[in-house]
């Protein structure tokens, strides 16, 4: 008794930091700091700051040690968020894909953004079809590999995000509309070989929107020559792009995931889709009007027609999109216009412009 | 001797009477005793935002307060994160910039915690 006692008045002469709330906020650069910081709750970030910038530096053994140290359940998942996206952002896909699929609820931010911080596999281009494919096939492996164990739905919405990317980062800003990669895209690849082609066909295309859809179609089918250009410099692509609509009347129909984390209409058969991807890849160029859409509103394919209203209702003035949902008389037009409302470009929060690295 | 060793392992070096509310905190003398007394304070007005930034403002603003938003921040982000704002001191912000404020953090759960 008489020990304790003594032990409890030497605790009394033990020592606080001086300035705990200024080491703990300022703690981070390594785990030996972290475990320095007096209050546990400022541990926490500074063990996830350490794990983002073990991922930066593709030090996975790192990270994981310093996400094992966070507590179970929403910090641990962010833990795994914030390298699974820097690991992502270095080019460490499967490795980055290992963490997200450890980062529970954030599991589809932490892959789109991983996936969207990619940068392009050095040494891959249109211009040599069977190289591209074969790459391109392998990245499918492992980002099926890495994202297994991944929460249910996690692992197919993400594959799509990254092959989506793949082939982003394959097309935009190569200098080369040459179709015979995107041609020869199989399966899962398809819709997203047609969506980055579309993309690089209208950029370097520079043709009035009315024309882009059937001059689009006659390269795709070899029958005039394809466009190339400048190719852009190494660095982030931008372009308009906006979250997932999905009215719920096409929720079933198969969609494919866009730049930045949007999803578009998948066509029934590939120059539908091919379409789809044209219209698509018009609005992800700044500088077209919503008047571009104006002619597809028509047409008689619901993926073409709905990504036409979706589209108008994102980039035409707010009042013309309201006055529009009133006089609808097709409920599905009329539910895509609502939903594109809520995203319109020219309203009070302006949309999303950037960011599609 | 019981009651003394009591007494000494739970009120520690204090030579301040325990606090009751968040205010007598300023008094403690030991910097993380003082902040954990905030903390306690503080954590149950979450729920209750008006009353919590009532609170704050009894804090002097700079550090000892901004690691006070900070620790909230952690213990519900959803709740918490709205805070960083409120946040003055570089170190603090910077910490909200890199950590606290990302937008999911405040997003509610589909899992349990």
């Amino acid at each position: 008794m008489s020990l304790a006692l003594l032990l409890a008045l030497l605790a009394c002469g033990a020592e606080s930091p001086v300035d705990p709330a200024g080491d703990g906020l300022r703690a981070g650069g390594s785990l030996a700091a972290c475990a320095e910081v007096a209050f546990v709750e400022l541990a926490i970030p500074c063990r996830v700051g350490v794990a983002a910038e073990a991922g930066k530096a593709g030090d996975v053994a790192l990270a994981d040690e310093a996400c094992a140290l966070v507590p179970e359940g929403l910090w641990r998942e962010e833990c795994h968020f914030r390298a699974g996206e820097e690991l992502g952002k270095a080019g460490h896909t499967d490795r980055a894909l290992r963490f997200c699929a450890r980062a529970g609820d954030f599991a589809r931010n932490c892959v789109t953004h991983a996936a969207w911080g990619l940068p392009p596999e050095p040494g891959l281009s249109p211009a040599d079809p069977t190289r591209a494919l074969a790459a391109l096939d392998e990245q499918l492996n492992i980002y099926t590999a890495g994202l297994n164990g991944a929460a249910p739905g996690v692992q197919g919405e993400g594959v799509d995000i990254l092959l989506s990317r793949a082939w982003f980062n394959l097309y935009v800003g190569s200098g080369s509309a040459d179709p015979a990669a995107a041609r020869g895209a199989e399966g899962e690849h398809g819709p997203h070989a047609r969506t980055a082609w579309a993309l690089e066909f209208v950029r370097l295309a520079k043709l009035p929107p009315d024309q882009v859809v059937p001059a689009a179609l006659a390269v795709w089918r070899g029958e005039s020559p394809a466009p190339s250009g400048a190719a852009l410099p190494p660095g982030p692509r931008v372009g308009r792009h906006t979250s997932p609509i999905v009215a719920e009347g096409v929720r079933a129909q198969r969609h494919a995931a866009t730049f930045g984390g949007g999803v578009r209409l998948v066509g029934e058969n590939i120059e539908e889709d091919l379409t789809v991807a044209v219209i698509e890849a018009l609005f992800f160029n700044e500088g077209t009007p919503p008047e571009a859409f104006v002619p597809s509103q028509g047409d008689p394919r619901l993926t073409v027609r709905l990504t036409a209203w979706k589209l108008w209702g994102l980039t035409a003035p707010p009042e013309a999109v309201k006055a529009t949902i009133t006089a609808a008389s097709d409920p599905l037009v009329a539910e895509t216009l609502r939903l594109a409302e809520g995203k319109n470009m020219q309203g009070p929060k302006g949309g999303r412009r950037r960011d599609a690295r | 001797m019981r009651g003394l060793l009591f007494t000494l392992l739970t009120f520690g070096c204090a030579t301040t009477p325990e606090p009751t509310r968040l205010e007598d905190c300023a008094a403690v003398e030991d910097a993380v005793v003082r902040g954990d007394c905030q903390l306690k304070f503080t954590t149950p007005l979450l729920e209750d935002p008006k009353a919590l930034d009532a609170a704050l403002a009894l804090v002097p603003e700079g550090v000892e307060r901004d690691a006070l938003i900070a620790r909230l921040a952690v213990t519900d982000p959803r709740r918490g994160a709205r805070l960083c704002k409120a946040m003055t001191t570089p170190e603090g912000q910077q910490k909200c910039q890199q950590v606290l404020g990302r937008p999911h953090l405040g997003a509610p759960r589909k899992t349990k915690p």
